[in-house]
């Protein structure tokens, strides 16, 4: 496959892709009238200051967990033994992210961004690799032709092209895979990276709620503003009252 | 995570929510019209089960409803209405579900069509057998495709929308929309080029 998992990417983001259009074929689903009136009915009634529905349900607490068990980050990145591109990858964790000071985590970022650069070279040799076949091997081979001498060193040399070639396309495959892996990977790190107490709604406002009493404003305006971001529908105040009680 | 830059004046839904907040309803029923069916589809395209998407797109209404007084003007209309979809639905991942459901959910599955020896128009194969690559699609990488396609949103504003950050949602497009090009291509064996090496 040349093309670059990118361009692909790139042309579907762009619309000069099948895949939307095919999307959009899929049978054209529609809510039930009956469910659209009486949503649209609940809304009147709230406007009207009656209880919007009686199938609305009081806020439930959000149960996420209360500690996110990341154990799945295991980098198995390098296939094969292509010792000359693609050297030893990031160790796999041995413990949970969330037993490991920020420190390590940071460590583990820095790795990953090193891979992801690694990646970037893997398909930057094959790039190389592919031309090397196509500018350097076989024009070698065609002049042989033209000479008329050492047939079967010219059959050699073509059939070194041509795997030469099918290499370069295998590694270039690779190296995109690998880069949109460790991609992902970093990703998710950032995410873990991220403190603890954001990983459930409850941890959060107990936060909020400390910055408050400490008058850390700054702080404070922040996780109010993130948390609203995670949470849209919640009401902080009417929460955080809640969390007290 | 970084708030995505959007002109507030510009967002025609975010002004139609903030006039319903101040009790017009007719701007609700506008709001409503515009987005139910991409909404609808968001929940059914995911849970492949109607009942069940009815359930949670009615739930994201009586959301927005319930906190209209409250809403403000943080983010693109669509962004924190799909918010609070991607929230409804994870909770639903996150209970534990009955077998009823579960059956439910395995009935509602649609049938392999492309193994139909019926089925012998080439589109309506290729069709067929992009719904089943969709199918397949892990669930993280599932919504970020659907999203996409009903919501017109950004990667931005998807990221922001699932609470993850923009290389992410990035990495899943990408794996997801490598993973249904593959729908069009011809049925020709692959090679293990993995496993030779």
């Amino acid at each position: 496959m040349k093309e670059s998992e990118d361009k692909i990417l790139q042309e579907y983001l762009d619309g000069s892709d099948k895949l939307s259009a095919t999307y959009q074929s899929l049978q054209d689903e529609k809510p039930p009238a009956a469910l659209d009136e009486s949503i649209l009915l609940a809304a009147r009634e709230s406007v009207a200051g009656k209880a919007a529905s009686k199938k609305i349900i009081p806020v439930q607490a959000y149960s996420i967990a209360a500690s996110v068990c990341v154990a799945v980050l295991v980098v198995s990145l390098f296939i094969g033994n292509e010792s000359d591109l693609i050297r030893d990858g990031v160790e796999p964790l041995s413990i949970p992210v969330s037993d490991m000071p920020a420190a390590e985590i940071q460590n583990l970022q820095i790795e990953s961004s090193d891979t992801l650069q690694e990646s970037d070279l893997i398909g930057a040799g094959a790039t190389n690799n592919t031309t090397l076949a196509e500018t350097v091997l076989a024009p070698q081979a065609a002049e042989s032709v033209q000479t008329g001498t050492a047939i079967l060193a010219i059959d050699e040399v073509l059939e070194a092209a041509d795997v030469a070639a099918a290499r370069a396309l295998q590694l270039e495959e690779i190296g995109s895979a690998q880069r949109a892996e460790v991609s992902e990977q970093f990703a998710e790190l950032e995410a873990l990276a991220q403190p603890d107490y954001r990983q459930s709604m409850d941890t959060w406002l107990a936060e909020i709620q400390r910055l408050t009493t400490t008058g850390n404003d700054v702080e404070l305006e922040e996780e109010q503003r993130l948390f609203v971001q995670a949470y849209p529908d919640i009401d902080i105040d009417a929460a955080l009252a809640e969390l007290q009680n | 995570m970084a708030l995505v830059s959007f002109q507030k004046t510009a967002d025609k839904d975010a002004q139609l929510m903030l006039a319903y907040a101040g009790g017009d309803s007719r701007a609700f029923e506008v709001l409503y019209q515009k987005h139910k069916d991409a909404l609808f589809r968001f929940f059914l395209r995911q849970c492949g089960n109607r009942a069940l998407a009815e359930e949670l797109y009615q739930e994201v209404w009586l959301r927005v409803i319930r906190v209209r007084e409250s809403y403000q003007q943080t983010a693109k209309f669509t962004t924190w209405l799909y918010r609070i979809a991607h929230n409804i639905l994870i909770d639903h991942y996150r209970k534990p579900q009955t077998e009823t459901e579960e059956d439910a959910e395995t009935e509602s599955i649609p049938d392999n069509a492309a193994n139909d020896p019926e089925v012998i128009l080439s589109g309506q194969e290729k069709i067929e057998r992009f719904r089943i690559q969709l199918q397949n699609l892990p669930r993280e990488q599932f919504e970020v495709f659907v999203l996409k396609e009903e919501s017109g949103l950004s990667i931005e504003e998807i990221a922001l929308t699932v609470g993850e950050n923009k290389e992410a949602v990035k990495s899943r497009l990408r794996y997801a929309v490598k993973k249904l090009r593959q729908a069009f291509q011809e049925e020709e064996p692959k090679e293990n080029i993995i496993g030779e090496l």
